[in-house]
């Protein structure tokens, strides 16, 4: 890199640093947008360099901590043993990531996968199938106090109305409906 | 594990000299981390420049030393399980060790470096322990 560039590198990635430092309450949502910002604002192999002096200047400030986390040696390389002994601390918010939310964005994406792959269905299953799970995806993506229940409830009908026309949806149906149920708290 | 033997290194870059002796200093202490983050080495060593650090280690990865990775933090705080090649190469949703998935997208990337052999949770890693 010559100097000019690195110097307009420096310029930029301390810029950066200052942008999320001045905030004090950064999100890690906003962290990562400002992330985003200054990726797209410098060529792809300066990357590296902004990357790690910016989680430097981060670290350093208090900005971003990364828990010290365990690892042992595997056969298989390394496995995480998840033994935490830092927490978040600093600017950052946690951002409350619910353990059901995860499940259910994992379940609706099985339930899409399977549901496009399902050579059996017709178009308009399939169409129909995907498109109740991407509204309940959207749904789950919500704060709590933004879902639209009764979207939710007439997802879960249709879905299930969805299914006894075609087997492979009604036992997927089976499958998401208590993760949905557990995540929306309804009733199964 | 973590190479230790970067001061020589300072004979490619005499001006990064402390830096590659802070880091030796950094590993030695830090025997078991298969991983360094420069967000804790600056914070251990507050008296390193971030950009010196980016460019030591930098230089660490065009010497065969370390390889970087790029992973996310999650929301409590823990390194994903995780990395990859580029910033830009991390999925949209990855699995925690209980096969939850996660969204990445708002989640802070965190640069990793770790030695060429060994010492990265990912499947990069694995992939190249299985080739060696």
């Amino acid at each position: 890199m010559s100097p000019d560039a690195r110097d307009a590198l420096k310029a930029k990635v301390t810029e950066y640093g200052v942008l999320i430092q001045a905030e004090h309450q950064s999100s890690q949502a906003r962290i990562r947008a400002l992330q985003n910002r200054m990726f797209n604002e410098i060529p792809v192999e300066q990357w590296q360099t902004a990357a790690t002096a910016l989680d430097a200047i981060l670290g350093k400030n208090g900005v971003i901590h990364v828990a010290e986390t365990n690892f042992h040696i595997g056969s298989a390389g390394i496995v995480n043993t998840g033994e935490i002994s830092g927490s978040v601390t600093g600017h950052s918010q946690l951002i409350n990531v619910n353990e059901n939310a995860q499940a259910l964005l994992a379940a609706l994406i099985q339930f899409k996968n399977a549901v496009q792959d399902d050579v059996s269905l017709t178009d308009d299953q399939r169409a129909d199938g995907l498109s109740i799970a991407s509204d309940l995806e959207a749904e789950a993506k919500k704060p709590k106090d933004a879902w639209n229940l009764s979207k939710i409830r007439n997802g879960i009908a249709a879905l299930k109305t969805l299914g006894a026309g075609a087997q492979t949806i009604l036992s997927l149906y089976q499958t998401v409906h208590p993760f949905i149920a557990a995540y929306f708290n309804l009733p199964l | 594990m973590l190479p230790h033997n970067f001061a020589h290194l300072a004979s490619a870059e005499p001006r990064l000299r402390a830096v590659f002796s802070g880091l030796d200093r950094w590993v030695e202490s830090h025997r078991t981390w298969p991983w360094l983050v420069p967000g804790i080495v600056a914070r251990d060593l507050p008296t390193l420049d971030a950009f010196d650090l980016a460019d030591a280690l930098g230089l660490a990865v065009s010497h065969g030393l370390l390889r970087v990775a790029y992973t996310v933090l999650t929301p409590s705080g823990v390194l994903a399980d995780q990395s990859f090649e580029s910033p830009s190469a991390i999925p949209s949703l990855i699995p925690d060790r209980r096969e939850y998935y996660f969204e990445t997208g708002s989640l802070p990337i965190v640069p990793i470096y770790t030695g060429i052999k060994g010492g990265v949770p990912d499947e990069m890693a694995e992939r190249e322990l299985g080739a060696s």
